[in-house]
């Protein structure tokens, strides 16, 4: 057996032990959380101000002059919760999960690709340590130090449904912590060279500006968010191509502080295509509202030119740029696919 | 890496320390099997070649052997589709600002594996494998290490090093296996190039070792292709690159870099040359032969075709061969003497039947064999020119006989091949003849002509052929044939064959079944390969390996140039001795 399979079995293994001491049993679910329980952006009561009274429509393929940055990173992360195993707690079934969380950042130079430093990734067991009674003893045997280590995820609610919703969560928070961290360490070696950007598969939203610089940007694939005040944006479905909509801030309520700019961008369209086909949402930072309007002329015309090479067939390649597709293709090639997790806890069932 | 060469168990059959060169990989769709094996190129590495030899190191410290046989690249596109809107929907000038993922993919056949163990590669780091590896790999250390290793060419593997390549002397000239069989499109100087490098290599290899005492017998069928063996090739005189690096090659294979001695050369009598030869070498180096009756008589049938030699002429040879015996008739002008005296008997209109045959049919066999000294001119002891044979009997351990038979139609061709088949047949049993060898090689151009595969082709020594091929080796003789294309040779002659070599060959001759068990990727390559390079299966070998050969010690006939004057003459009467069939 190769090196890697030894490793992976090991870890399943520590999952396992870890199930047996609790007295559950394996019972492996047959479809990943994060599929199970679709999260959209979350729930936070966002606000929008706009900063553009209408839209720029003015197609940003061309740009006057030359753009002042080049992309040259991208971020992406990988979170895969499954659950793995049942205890009863006071006559209820209790969820347990496994879960690799783990983020990267490739360079790209000349037009090729290579991975910048070392991409993290994390092995966690899943469990709601309010209902277990030696919870403290177990965080200790299966703390630091193993390759897979028990997180508490972080329900107290005893409804089944909602822990494993509560454990997905857990898992997205980690997958955050990679990703900060991954952020920070490019910040600090690669960050003060404004002219390179980084675009990072997500949304910035839940990242503090304190970890955010004005040449990261958020690329966010999904049209949908559920804005306090959303009917200031209701023209951003009829963008043409290579169009970006109004620039608008996004800030919570209780964190005025963490304020960031967004505006939609039509990367491409097709006449049998629905009006969400191609369009992205944008994030950046910016020193205040001019920077940002100027931000966002020129990293749309930089988006735009990255939407070739394709990335057909994917579901999703109307909005998913070809480098980004890379950094998903590496991370998963780190984790062991969801069948081989399921098999071997299918083959340890009681 | 260093990990790896501290716990391979084989260290010295692999080049560590050119690096890894990548890692083997199983998917879904291409798993690996117990008989072969993928891997990935590293991003670095550029010069894995299709034939190249690689050793794939497991945990477990075994080393398993691959023949590269074929190399695909690999971009991350689903589909031509994709690409095309990529380039802004079909526009080539486009450059993206990300360039698609792109990777090479190399597919081994498994020549040999450390282990006993039957089963596929898992995960493996691939390295080039080394000298000694190759040679373990292949199984040549056993017997090059018992000084029994013919050395053939070189291995170029990728990581430039020249990997020199011997054939089994009991392989090759017996007594487990025999004959070598080559096939490739003529006038890329390969085939009778390799077989001078060969020949040279097995003299010297055999001078040295002591283990065996060969003899050739060489038969030029075309042009002056074997005619210079005692020749140096003056090649050697240039400095550029390549002839460099033939240099090197008969360095590594351990060949002495000087002609051919013992040399002889034969051809048929010339009446009109005063050098008597009918050859195009004209230096006096050659010596003529020519039969009389009695050498021939058994032969006669076989030189004519068969609408001239029918039934009706076969039954009256049958009297007439009756009358050579009972006169006797000595001499192939006598018989013409005794012929024009029947036919002067039988003038009288009285007379319908010779001997019980029409008169008619008798007629037709005199005419036949009247014409027989002017068809074979040279072959044919005629006019009072005396008998000379070609002096097998001097045939010794070392010593080379060219016997130049270009001048001579296909089947005066296939009587003097066969002729000194069997008596080289005959010496080799006759343990009364006292000799100094125990093996004697053949060398025959255009073997199709001598056995070819249609059954239609009259090819009256195709038996003794296929008799040589199935038993020769056990009696010391060896064929070494040579053919354009082998779909062509009766399959039992190529089968027969311990060493196989193929050279350039065309598309069309690749589709026929003789090539199937080649994979497609190394099929193709057939198609372009250079000069001086050959695809080569050897009994001893699991998998067939490219090989490249050096300029040969000779020089190659058709480059010789003789004394001017000299030459000026071989053109004149080239007009009239070179008859071949049409």
């Amino acid at each position: 057996m190769d090196a890697e399979a030894v490793v992976q079995k090991r870890n399943l293994q520590i999952v396992d032990d870890f199930l047996r001491r609790v007295g559950a049993r394996t019972s492996p679910a047959a479809s990943l959380e994060e599929d199970t329980f679709r999260m959209r952006e979350g729930f936070q009561d966002f606000s929008i101000e706009l900063v553009e009274k209408v839209n720029p429509e003015r197609a940003l393929n061309k740009l006057d002059g030359k753009p002042e940055h080049e992309i040259s990173f991208f971020c992406s992360s990988i979170q895969r919760t499954e659950l793995v195993g049942h205890f009863f707690y006071h006559g209820q079934e209790i969820p347990l999960h496994y879960t690799i969380v783990g983020s990267l950042i490739l360079k790209r130079e000349h037009r090729h690709f290579h991975v910048w430093e070392q991409p993290i990734k994390r092995e966690h067991i899943l469990a709601p340590l309010a209902f277990m009674d030696n919870a403290d003893q177990l965080s200790s045997d299966f703390g630091a130090g193993l390759p897979v280590t028990l997180r508490d995820s972080g329900s107290s609610d005893l409804d089944y449904t909602q822990l494993r919703i509560a454990a997905a969560n857990s898992a997205r928070a980690l997958r955050y912590e990679c990703r900060q961290q991954v952020l920070a360490q490019w910040k600090e070696a690669e960050g003060s060279n404004a002219r390179d950007l980084i675009v990072i598969n997500d949304s910035l939203l839940r990242l503090p500006n304190k970890s955010l610089d004005r040449n990261m940007l958020g690329i966010v694939k999904s049209s949908y968010v559920p804005f306090r005040n959303r009917e200031l944006l209701t023209h951003q479905l009829r963008l043409e191509e290579f169009q970006r909509g109004r620039v608008f801030r996004i800030e919570l309520p209780e964190h005025p502080d963490e304020r960031k700019y967004s505006w939609f961008l039509k990367l491409r369209s097709s006449a049998q295509a629905g009006p969400e086909f191609g369009l992205v949402r944008v994030e950046t930072v910016a020193d205040d509202d001019e920077d940002a309007r100027r931000q966002a002329d020129e990293f749309s015309h930089l988006m735009i030119g990255e939407r070739f090479p394709v990335t057909f067939p994917a579901r999703d390649w109307d909005k998913l740029i070809f480098p980004l597709k890379l950094c998903d293709q590496y991370l998963n090639s780190l984790v062991p696919s969801r069948q081989t997790v399921q098999a071997y806890f299918m083959h340890h069932a009681d | 890496m260093e990990d790896t060469r501290k716990t391979c168990k084989f260290p010295g059959y692999v080049n560590f320390d050119f690096g890894l060169i990548g890692k083997a990989t199983s998917t879904k769709d291409n798993p690996n099997t117990a008989a072969d094996f993928h891997f990935w190129i590293s991003a670095n590495v550029d010069t894995v070649e299709l034939g190249n030899i690689v050793a794939a190191t497991t945990e477990d410290g075994h080393v398993t052997f691959g023949f590269v046989t074929e190399l695909r690249t690999l971009m991350d596109i689903d589909n031509f589709l994709s690409d095309y809107i990529s380039h802004d929907f079909g526009d080539p000038s486009i450059v993206p600002p990300s360039d698609i993922a792109e990777m090479m993919v190399a597919k081994c056949n498994i020549i040999k594996s450390t282990t006993e163990r039957v089963r596929p590669v898992g995960r493996a780091e691939v390295y080039f494998a080394s000298e000694e590896g190759v040679a373990w790999a292949l199984g040549m250390l056993d017997y090059a290490g018992a000084g029994r290793g013919v050395p053939i060419g070189v291995m170029e593997n990728g990581d430039g090093s020249l990997i020199p390549i011997f054939l089994d002397e009991e392989f090759l000239v017996g007594p487990e296996g025999s004959h070598l069989n080559m096939s490739g499109i003529s006038g890329l100087a390969t085939k009778t190039s390799l077989v001078e490098f060969l020949l040279k290599s097995m003299m010297d290899m055999m001078t040295r070792s002591k283990h065996r005492r060969v003899a050739a017998v060489f038969f030029n069928v075309k042009g002056k292709d074997m005619l210079y063996l005692d020749k140096a090739n003056p090649q050697y005189q240039e400095t550029d690159p390549y002839t460099e690096k033939c240099r090197r090659m008969y360095d590594k294979l351990g060949v002495e870099l000087v002609p051919f001695e013992n040399v002889r050369i034969f051809a048929p009598y010339d009446r009109k040359y005063e050098g008597h030869t009918k050859s195009f070498r004209r230096d006096g180096k050659v010596e003529h032969f020519i039969w009389e009756l009695g050498e021939i008589v058994a032969d006669i049938p076989t030189l004519f075709d068969e609408e001239s030699w029918d039934e009706g002429v076969e039954a009256v040879w049958v009297d007439v061969r009756d009358q050579i015996e009972r006169q006797p008739l000595r001499s192939y002008d006598e018989l013409l003497d005794y012929l024009n005296e029947e036919r002067r008997v039988l003038g009288n209109a009285n007379i319908s039947h010779w001997h019980g045959h029409e008169k008619q049919v008798f007629y037709k066999a005199a005419k036949n064999l009247d014409s027989l000294p002017g068809l074979y001119d040279g072959l044919v002891c005629t006019g009072g020119v005396d008998e000379v044979d070609i002096p097998l009997n001097d045939l010794h351990n070392g010593s080379i006989f060219v016997i130049d038979i270009q001048s001579l139609n296909d089947r005066g061709q296939m009587m003097v091949f066969n002729k000194m088949m069997k008596r080289v047949y005959d010496i080799l049993l006759d343990k009364n003849i006292k000799k100094d060898f125990d093996t004697v090689v053949f060398f025959v151009d255009e073997l199709n002509k001598f056995a070819p595969r249609d059954p239609n082709v009259r090819a009256p020594i195709k038996q003794s052929l296929i008799e040589i091929c199935a038993r020769g080796r056990s009696l010391g003789i060896s064929l070494f044939g040579v053919e354009q294309f082998m779909s062509q040779v009766d399959r039992q002659v190529v089968d027969n064959s311990s060493t196989i070599i193929y050279g350039r060959t065309g598309p069309a001759e690749l589709m026929t079944a003789e090539y199937n068990w080649l994979d497609i990727d190394v099929r193709n390559r057939l198609t372009s390969i250079p000069r001086g390079t050959f695809l080569l299966k050897h009994a001893k070998f699991v998998q067939p390996i490219f090989c490249k050969f050096p300029y040969p010690t000779c020089v190659p006939g058709d480059q010789y140039e003789e004394e001017e004057g000299l030459a000026a003459k071989r053109e004149a009467a080239a007009a009239f001795t070179f008859r071949r069939d049409a």
